[in-house]
């Protein structure tokens, strides 16, 4: 016996995980909170040419102040006494002072060969990269990618690129930090256009595998490159800087599942940041405040707002579907219910709010008159500004409203155990728009329902009945 | 009159258009998604200056949408902070509206974001101070009344971004704390204190602040970093702040400072509140009164029995003495 209600939990637990993986749930992906690729220098870097009269020899060298190709940098105004330049290919000299807008001195003279015209100048910064952010799901035994901006056309041949960071013709150190729930085992570090790093196109890989249960809202901290520049991918010479004006750049941070392919699958969370590259002023910027609203259909058959609530439409098909709600034909003194599930999604710290309004009462053909009056539901009046329960069709015709708990959000009523309901406001009566969801802080797809519900009776002209509802998200005030 | 080729050609239009129309209709998705970036633009002007702002809009749909752009003004009438659009400006102070030019429509391929450029032409006669819009994307610009063919809502979902935009001049920036308060005697926290800010200036105001809590020595125990978010003008905003603290052991005293404004406007209010176990601590003294009482109890029959022992002694002492005289 106790064999066989053994025997029973294994086939149950095996039966519900095979349904599980027939219709697995769709998820959403999220933002990773307060991303950041904090740079170590926001220097960009330098790529000019030589220009007669430098003569080897000499310790004075002069500069193209026309660009040609990459060779983007036709100012001094990007070099600074100090820096290490690469002239002529090979050689490296120190800057010794800045004469003017096209020329300088080094600390030492140049050996023949460096001083012919259009030698290449190169200054390359190479500053580290630590990004950071926090976890926007617990994905076990995933792995992070980061994805750094690479030029089109020469990405690792150890040159600064007008287009991108240039991976070093080398190698890249990458070091992650272990976190709770994220013990990291093996890392990579792929040239843009190699191996699987190919999309998207025009991005450096780096990889950061962990094992462990993953954590929602670790704050997790990934290095690329090292502080002494070894290692470490080149910042870009964009074409047109401006001095004091940041260059900008995205980042593409990613969380996969393990056995994932970067290159095709998409990602749990993600957030794109942007880094802003320029002379002498560190910059590193956060991830863009943003609102995501989606309105998804409800399926028949569902009950998502209270008892007695179940949905007789399917808003998922149809036409317009999911932004429509078609009731067809109406039988008299019968409900018919409907249903929209609403997510939003936000990083702003105040929350968001969801109102509704409706342009007017259902009207014939989408006219004025006649209509179907909003309900005053059973013991009425509801109104748009006060529920009431309506849970009988008869003798209570009209159109209104209910609302259904989600995940997250606070919704304007609660319909614990009835179908209550209020009129939409009416834009038509100067009835401003209601709130129907909000959340007073950072919100990761916080959902709720919106369940629609129409009687008719007897007296009702015959006809097609149309308005339009809108729904509006934005953060709070 | 149409001749017939005409007619047969209007005909074809009108079955090729409806023919389309139900094609575009029918390939509609299960779900929408869009996002607004930023959540809010802040822009500071001068009368008759023009200013720009971009902010953008992501189709995070899998296919192609053309979005209707939406100016609207909005008020803040509640204290939660939820902006509510507003059709009308009429004897709106704080209307941005028509001071405003973005496009009507914009297209955004799928997954990809679109940049919508805004001109704020700030009229001379502006009144300096805090003025206010949204600006709303809504997909499906040709959805019309009409379009079901049977009794039905047709949905609008907008997704947006606020606009602030201050008209530099004389601004007046006031505040006051409209409360300031937490339960008089609490037995044990967390302590949740509730507050709330009438903003009585012509601009909105972000207080951000600290509640500082003093124990019954008068020392300080707690610093607590309150941020009320922005408030709109001439409206009461509320806030919750939250001491993690369990146990207390006497009289407390919270002082709530906020800053304010670009003037260096301050808030502050202090508060009187017990933090303190009193039923426990009453359940304490009666186990211990009890066990007290127990043990003496237990002593006063202890003491009762060894005087019953000893009277019985003294009696058996005394009839034996009694039977060794008789003898």
């Amino acid at each position: 016996m106790k064999n066989l209600k053994y025997l029973l939990t294994v086939l149950s637990l095996v039966a519900l995980e095979f349904v599980r993986l027939l219709s697995p749930t769709s998820t959403q992906a999220a933002n990773l909170v307060s991303a950041k690729d904090t740079l170590q220098s926001s220097r960009i870097s330098w790529n000019g040419r030589v220009k007669a009269p430098t003569i080897a020899g000499s310790a004075h060298v002069w500069i193209y102040t026309a660009a040609a190709g990459i060779a983007n940098s036709i100012t001094t105004a990007n070099l600074a006494p100090g820096d290490s330049v690469e002239i002529g290919g090979t050689n490296s000299y120190v800057i010794e002072s800045i004469v003017d807008a096209d020329e300088f001195t080094l600390t030492t003279n140049l050996a023949a060969g460096d001083a012919d015209d259009t030698d290449t100048i190169f200054f390359r910064a190479k500053p580290q990269h630590i990004v950071t952010f926090t976890t926007a799901s617990a994905i076990a035994d995933g792995f992070f990618q980061v994805l750094l901006p690479a030029d089109a056309t020469t990405p690792n041949d150890g040159d600064p690129d007008d287009g991108g960071f240039d991976f070093g013709g080398g190698t890249v150190t990458v070091t992650p930090t272990n976190a709770s729930g994220y013990n990291f085992l093996s890392n990579a570090a792929t040239a843009s256009g190699t191996g699987q790093c190919d999309a998207p196109a025009n991005y450096h890989c780096f990889e950061f595998h962990y094992s462990g249960v993953g954590g929602n809202g670790t704050a997790i901290e990934l290095k690329i490159g090292a502080t002494d520049g070894s290692s470490t991918p080149i910042a870009p010479s964009p074409a047109n800087t401006t001095t004091g004006a940041a260059e900008s750049y995205k980042v593409v941070i990613k969380n996969f599942p393990n056995a994932a392919d970067p290159s095709a699958d998409t990602a749990t969370d993600q957030s794109t940041v942007a880094i802003g590259l320029i002379e002498t002023v560190r910059v590193s910027a956060t991830v863009d405040p943003a609102i995501t609203f989606t309105i998804a259909g409800v399926a028949a058959a569902q009950t998502v707002c209270g008892t007695g609530s179940a949905t007789d439409i399917d808003t998922t098909a149809g036409v317009n579907a999911p932004v429509a709600v078609p009731f067809g034909i109406m039988a008299l003194n019968t409900f018919k219910t409907a249903a929209h599930l609403l997510t939003v999604s936000t990083n702003a710290a105040s929350g968001y709010a969801v109102t509704a309004v409706e342009d007017d009462q259902l009207g014939l053909g989408g006219a004025a008159t006649p209509f179907i009056i909003d309900t005053e539901c059973d013991s009425g009046p509801c109104s748009h500004t006060a529920e009431q329960d309506w849970t009988t069709a008869a003798n209570n015709p009209g159109f209104g409203y209910s609302l259904g708990a989600g995940t997250g959000s606070t919704m304007e009523f609660s319909n614990a155990n009835t179908f209550k309901s209020k009129q939409f406001a009416a834009t038509a009566d100067a009835e401003a728009p209601q709130r129907i969801m909000y959340s007073g802080g950072v919100s990761n797809a916080h959902t709720g329902y919106v369940c629609y519900r129409l009687s008719i009776d007897a007296t009702q002209t015959a006809g097609d009945y149309e308005n339009f509802i809108t729904y509006t998200a934005t953060a709070t005030f | 009159m149409l001749s017939a080729q005409k007619l047969r050609k209007t005909s074809s239009l009108v079955l090729l258009s409806c023919a389309t129309s139900f094609l575009f209709a029918s390939s509609a998705h299960a779900q929408n998604t869009m996002t607004a970036i930023p959540t809010r633009v802040d822009v500071i002007a001068d009368p008759g200056q023009t200013v720009t702002a971009e902010v953008k809009l992501r189709n995070d749909s899998p296919v192609y949408q053309m979005y209707s752009i939406f100016i609207d003004d909005f008020i803040v009438s509640d204290a939660l902070g939820t902006p509510i659009p507003v059709s009308s400006t009429t004897g709106n102070r704080w209307s941005l509206k028509s001071w405003i030019s973005a496009p009507e429509v914009v297209p955004v391929d799928a997954k990809d974001i679109q940049v919508v450029k805004l001109t704020f032409k700030v009229p001379l006669t502006a009144l300096p101070g805090g003025h206010y819009a949204m600006i709303t994307y809504q997909p499906n610009p040709d959805l019309k009344k009409g379009d079901q063919r049977q009794t039905a809502n047709l949905i609008g979902q907008r997704v947006g971004t606020l606009l602030y935009l201050t008209v530099s001049g004389p601004i007046t920036q006031k505040a006051e704390i409209t409360k300031f308060s937490t339960d008089k005697f609490i037995e044990q926290g967390p302590v949740t204190f509730s507050g709330s800010i009438q903003n009585l200036s012509d601009v909105h105001i972000n207080p951000k602040g600290t509640v500082t809590i003093y124990g019954p020595l008068n020392n300080k125990v707690a610093e607590i970093p309150v941020e009320v978010g922005n408030v709109f003008p001439e409206i009461n905003r509320e806030f919750k702040v939250v001491w993690n603290q369990k146990w207390g052991y006497g009289r407390y005293r919270a002082d709530l400072q906020l800053a304010y404004g670009t003037i260096g406007g301050i808030l502050t209010t202090s508060i009187l509140f017990w933090l303190f176990p009193i039923r426990l601590v009453i359940y304490i003294l009666i186990l211990i009164i009890s066990v007290m009482a127990v043990i003496i109890l237990l002593g006063r029959r202890g003491r009762k029995h060894q005087e019953e022992l000893e009277r019985e002694v003294s009696e058996l002492k005394e009839e034996l003495r009694e039977i060794e005289e008789q003898k």
